[in-house]
């Protein structure tokens, strides 16, 4: 995993295959954010791509990830709401849920936390993955031992040195909350 | 601290904990984020909920990066700039403001707090929240606002979708009896659904509606108990009867408010559009007429109807996402609002209920600009503790 900060620096000069990376973790969640606002599946797609288009076009604007992400996400919700206006919305009350500052936070919060652990539980090796899976669903030592057709013993290491290598692939995010707590503290 | 960059830290300490990574001092900032507000714990319930954490994992593979990634490319070297300049100045206005304005358009009660100030507050807004109990008595929880569908025993297919049930999407059953159902909202909560005549029915908090899965017979009849908004389909030959502990309210098709909880005095139907009658139960036939902009008040003990003429879109306001008091009581605002907000209040003298205000807020929002607005009129000290409010002098 490449860090957001060296990421954003190498976008900004017009390194493609760095926006290729960028867009590629970042625009499903862009997406299924969409899909929370509206139910056409085409038009989502089209105002999630527009959202990335407007960040390429004003991107030396941006050094920091957290910003290039909010405007992102802030743009799709816009064009969304906008399209809304469009549409003829039967339910007033839908529609105010949907234009609340509230409800854009709460889905910027869960979209992200998905796509933190999606993409570092998806970084794991494949048995690590399976591991760290079952176990996120409850399973004990012993079900996954049955599951995978192998000792507990087995587990218990897989799963050591998977948590270790989650570990590692998290520490970003580590660094990034320490900087928040001198921040607030 | 800017509010997204809050989200996005929170977000990291989210997965982390769902991965059982975090640390000592983070597992404490966590828990800081968890415990500041309900909709928090409602929140992390929903994304460490295993099954929905698989289908959204589902959801995410099969997003089709790399036919977006081929659109996007086509539309960035495409030209068409003049277009997008204006389209940035407004997203970049909606970024570098965002907060201080949120969606108050509101007047009265202006949010004069910038939301990316993290504030603790104990009493939370309410949000889309009921249970729908079945006619076998089967009680199902509508808080998660997954969408689903279910089958009632006699055939009769209910969607769940959008915060709101829909018994007329599908071809319901064409059995004589028909079954009944019952939407219970509860303190905190707001709920609509359509009936399946088409009627469309927003219940607010505390309040319960009785109604057949499908109508049957000569007349469309439900039962409420609490507030609820109804705009009914037109049928001319079947009435639509809305049943209130003590009276009855028939309409041929229109849309109404009416206000029935069992601990106030009075029950308030106020007209929008149409033409409602009101009829008190009792050994008087005695029925009351209601023009739009009209309200109905009728006393639960004395079984009288007075008939006033109001503002009738104000009364709706809660069903849009606001609450519009005009010239009411500090008591009688703070009844409507405690449902809403789930919290309860009292007063160290008994004076300060009526003083009266006049305002509104809007609903999905803080409920401290209110108490700020009330404490700043210097009659009423304001203090809350937890979810508890105390006015006194």
């Amino acid at each position: 995993m490449v860090p957001d900060q060296t990421l954003i620096e190498r976008i900004r000069k017009g390194d493609s295959i760095a926006l290729k990376q960028f867009f590629e973790s970042f625009y499903p969640s862009v997406y299924i954010f969409a899909r929370k606002y509206l139910k056409d599946t085409d038009i989502a797609e089209d105002i999630a791509q527009d959202a990335f288009v407007e960040f390429w076009n004003r991107k030396e604007q941006f050094d920091d990830m957290n910003a290039v992400k909010g405007f992102i996400y802030t743009v799709t919700k816009n064009k969304c709401l906008n399209h809304i206006k469009t549409t003829n919305i039967r339910q007033k009350i839908l529609r105010n849920k949907l234009m609340s500052d509230e409800y854009f936070y709460e889905l910027v919060q869960e979209e992200e936390t998905y796509r933190i652990v999606h993409s570092a539980v998806n970084g794991l090796a494949a048995k690590s993955r399976n591991i760290v899976l079952l176990s996120m669903e409850g399973y004990k030592n012993k079900e996954i031992a049955k599951e995978l057709d192998v000792s507990v013993n087995t587990v218990k290491t897989l799963k050591k040195n998977a948590y270790k290598e989650l570990k590692e692939k998290l520490k970003d995010y580590v660094f990034i909350l320490f900087l928040l707590n001198q921040m607030l503290g | 601290m800017n509010k997204m960059d809050t989200i996005f830290g929170n977000s990291g300490l989210i997965a982390k904990k769902i991965a059982g990574q975090l640390t000592e001092q983070e597992n404490d900032l966590f828990n800081q984020w968890l415990n500041s507000s309900k909709r928090n714990q409602i929140l992390f319930e929903r994304i460490k909920d295993s099954q929905n954490f698989l289908s959204r994992n589902e959801e995410f593979e099969s997003v089709n990066t790399e036919q977006a990634w081929d659109n996007f490319t086509r539309k960035i070297s495409a030209p068409g700039k003049m277009k997008t300049i204006s389209l940035i100045l407004r997203y970049a206005a909606a970024i570098l403001l965002p907060l201080v304005i949120g969606t108050s358009i509101f007047l009265y009660f202006h949010n004069q707090y910038p939301l990316e100030e993290v504030q603790v507050s104990t009493i939370q807004p309410g949000m889309r929240n009921a249970f729908l109990v079945l006619n076998n008595g089967q009680n199902i929880n509508l808080e998660n606002n997954e969408a689903m569908a279910l089958k009632e025993a006699d055939g009769t297919v209910i969607e769940n979708a959008n915060d709101e049930l829909n018994y007329a999407s599908q071809q319901s059953s064409k059995s004589k009896k028909a079954l009944q159902n019952t939407l219970v909202v509860p303190r905190g909560g707001e709920y609509s659904l359509v009936l399946s005549d088409g009627t469309q029915v927003c219940v607010n908090s505390m309040s319960k509606l009785v109604f057949p899965v499908h109508f049957t017979g000569n007349t469309r009849e439900v039962s409420l108990e609490g507030e609820a908004y109804f705009k009914v389909q037109k049928d001319a030959k079947h009435p639509f009867v809305v049943n209130i502990n003590g009276m009855q309210i028939k309409v041929l098709g229109t849309s109404f408010n009416v206000k029935a909880y069992q601990d106030e005095q009075n029950v308030y139907t106020t007209l929008v559009e149409g033409a409602v009658k009101i009829s008190p139960l009792g050994p008087s036939d005695k029925e009351w007429l209601l023009n739009p902009d009209q309200q109905a008040v009728f006393d639960k003990t004395s079984v009288g109807v007075e008939i006033r003429d109001v503002d009738a879109s104000q009364y709706i306001q809660w069903a849009l996402g606001k609450y519009v008091f005009t010239n009411q009581s500090l008591d009688e605002i703070m009844k409507t609002l405690s449902r809403w907000y789930d919290f309860t209040y009292s007063f160290r003298d008994e004076s300060l209920k009526a003083i009266r205000f006049e305002g509104g807020l809007n609903k999905y929002e803080s409920i401290d600009p209110i108490l700020d607005i009330i404490s700043k009129t210097g009659k009423v000290k304001v203090s809350v503790n937890g979810k508890d409010i105390l006015f006194e002098r």
